[in-house]
């Protein structure tokens, strides 16, 4: 008998999984790829692996839930064979964009690249009469002519050049130099710490207190919304972190392993990420230098690579490590809460049954209404 | 060496074999195919007699005794109990033999289930049970015979041997 109840809820699944069954194809996933990159960077981002083609593939099936497409592909990662550690260096990246707020004229200049950071925000209602256009990668369109009312430099003009290449108009073809470097031989930034060994929490579970390279690792997996709110809430109030984006750099990453045989390192390819290094002071303590944070994300997300690293500044307190007075200070507060994948499963699995435990509740709220009000 | 769809197969058998505790699959050609779905550079292995043993997350007892090492193998934490090693047991047969063992536990269904097994004393039934007693700490049991038949006996099972 117990069966046939069983049954019941099987076709009633498979029904609702029908209806739910994506509709995109081959189509969908192209579109995707050449048109809507910047979604599919924040789910490679969240995933933790970088596979454009496959962040497509997740996306479309989701139906464009991006929060069910990183779990797709989470899931997926985790059962890809983890070859060899790479080595790479944020010194070596060539930037097609590369802006600094802290200073108007850095070595290297302003490199805009892509960005509508100084543009209207109007919504095009025309687009979808106009047929698609072929992506020409790395052209900001508008960066020349408003990079100058921006009052940023005009080194920035003539757009970003394409791709990974060398920006046009006076930025250099290769890596530019940082400016956290040139504040750090002023030594108004504290030089970094001696590495430790990066510690991998897909391998070993994240616990409290974190290592930098877990929490580094936990943030650049962060959802991205979640990350703004947290960086928002320091921003206007709720935490001690008065940022200046020292800089803020998107482009490619060469990547190097050590080669089986003779060990000399061998670059394997390039990652598109986002750099985000902010600078400040630490409140209430007056040593004469500045603090740090840290972002680095997967691709193109430079919203959630500076929220990393105002994150990253308050949880390091400031490079001190004497934590702040702030519910932002707390590592197990923000780093447990801003992983999408948990969050959205842990939110989402109220929705399955829950009849036993609330039989329960609801047992002992009327043993004691019984105690209170004494029997009917 | 082995092709990719080769140690997914016999992935997919081990986990079968893990989640249906007691019931025997095939790994055809066995202990090889098993070793080479299990163990790449991540993860260490230790046959007995390794001073690694004490740190391995995979241990090889190749013949149904340890000799008692299995209790000196990893049980993990009550905080990661994860860390618990897995034993490979390379053994005479499994599915056939004199041994019978009582299987019960979580996979099992309401009764008990009988696994007969070929080439383990009675000795090492006893350190699977004593290294279980601290569950959720301690060690899993992977069998494999010479024809690629195994089995698993997870540390949430509980064994007695079946007096004949």
């Amino acid at each position: 008998m117990g069966y046939l109840a069983v049954k019941g809820s099987e076709e009633a699944i498979r029904a609702a999984r029908a209806l739910a069954r994506p509709t995109g194809g081959r189509q969908t996933v192209e579109a995707l790829a050449t048109h809507l990159p910047l979604v599919l960077d924040e789910i490679q981002g969240e995933a933790g692996v970088y596979e454009p083609h496959l962040a497509a593939l997740a996306f479309t099936q989701a139906r464009g839930d991006v929060a069910e497409a990183v779990f797709l592909l989470r899931g997926y990662r985790s059962t890809l064979p983890r070859r060899a550690p790479a080595r790479a260096d944020t010194a070596e990246l060539v930037p097609d964009r590369r802006i600094s707020s802290a200073f108007r004229n850095v070595p290297g200049g302003q490199v805009l690249g892509a960005s509508n950071d100084y543009g209207l925000r109007l919504l095009d209602l025309d687009i979808g009469e106009r047929p698609d256009a072929t992506p020409d990668t790395g052209i900001a369109d508008e960066a020349g002519p408003t990079a100058g009312t921006a009052g940023v430099a005009a080194t920035a003009s003539g757009a970003g050049g394409a791709g990974a290449q060398a920006p046009a108009g006076g930025a250099g073809t290769g890596p530019l130099s940082k400016v956290i470097e040139h504040l750090r031989a002023e030594g108004l930034v504290a030089q970094p710490g001696p590495a430790e060994p990066p510690q991998d929490i897909t391998r070993v579970a994240l616990r409290f207190p974190a290592s930098r390279s877990a929490r580094l690792q936990a943030l650049a997996r962060g959802q991205s919304g979640a990350m703004t709110s947290f960086a928002y809430a320091n921003l206007r109030g709720y935490g001690p972190f008065h940022p200046t984006l020292a800089e803020l750099r998107v482009g490619a990453l060469p990547l190097t392993v050590a080669h089986p045989r003779t060990g000399n390192p061998v670059c394997i390819g390039e990652l598109p990420v986002t750099e985000a290094e902010a600078i400040g002071q630490k409140p209430d303590r007056d040593n004469g230098t500045l603090g740090m944070g840290y972002g680095c994300v997967p691709g193109r997300n430079e919203r959630k690579a500076i929220a990393m690293a105002i994150l990253d500044a308050v949880l390091s307190g400031v490079n001190d490590d004497a934590p702040f007075d702030s519910p932002l200070a707390d590592e197990e507060f923000v780093l447990a809460h801003v992983d999408g994948v948990e969050a959205a499963g842990f939110v989402e699995h109220m929705k399955l049954p829950h009849e036993v435990t609330f039989a329960s509740d609801l047992d002992r709220v009327r043993t004691i209404r019984q105690h209170v009000r004494g029997p009917a | 060496m082995f092709a990719p769809l080769d140690t997914q197969r016999c992935f997919r058998g081990l986990l079968a074999a893990m989640s249906g505790p007691g019931t025997v699959h095939d790994v055809t050609p066995g202990l090889p195919l098993v070793l080479a779905t299990l163990i790449d550079h991540e993860v260490r292995l230790a046959e007995v007699g390794d001073p690694q043993w004490e740190t391995a997350d995979f241990v090889l007892v190749r013949g149904g005794d340890s000799g008692g090492a299995l209790l000196r193998a990893r049980h993990g934490t009550l905080l990661d109990p994860a860390l618990g090693a897995t034993a490979i047991y390379e053994i005479d047969a499994v599915g056939e033999g004199p041994l019978a063992l009582s299987v019960s536990g979580p996979g099992v269904g309401p009764g008990p289930r009988s696994l007969h097994l070929t080439g383990v004393p009675d000795s090492e039934v006893a350190l699977w049970r004593r290294t279980r007693s601290g569950f959720p700490r301690g060690v899993d049991v992977i069998l494999v015979d010479g024809t690629g038949r195994c089995a698993a006996l997870p540390r949430s099972t509980t064994l007695s041997i079946v007096e004949g």
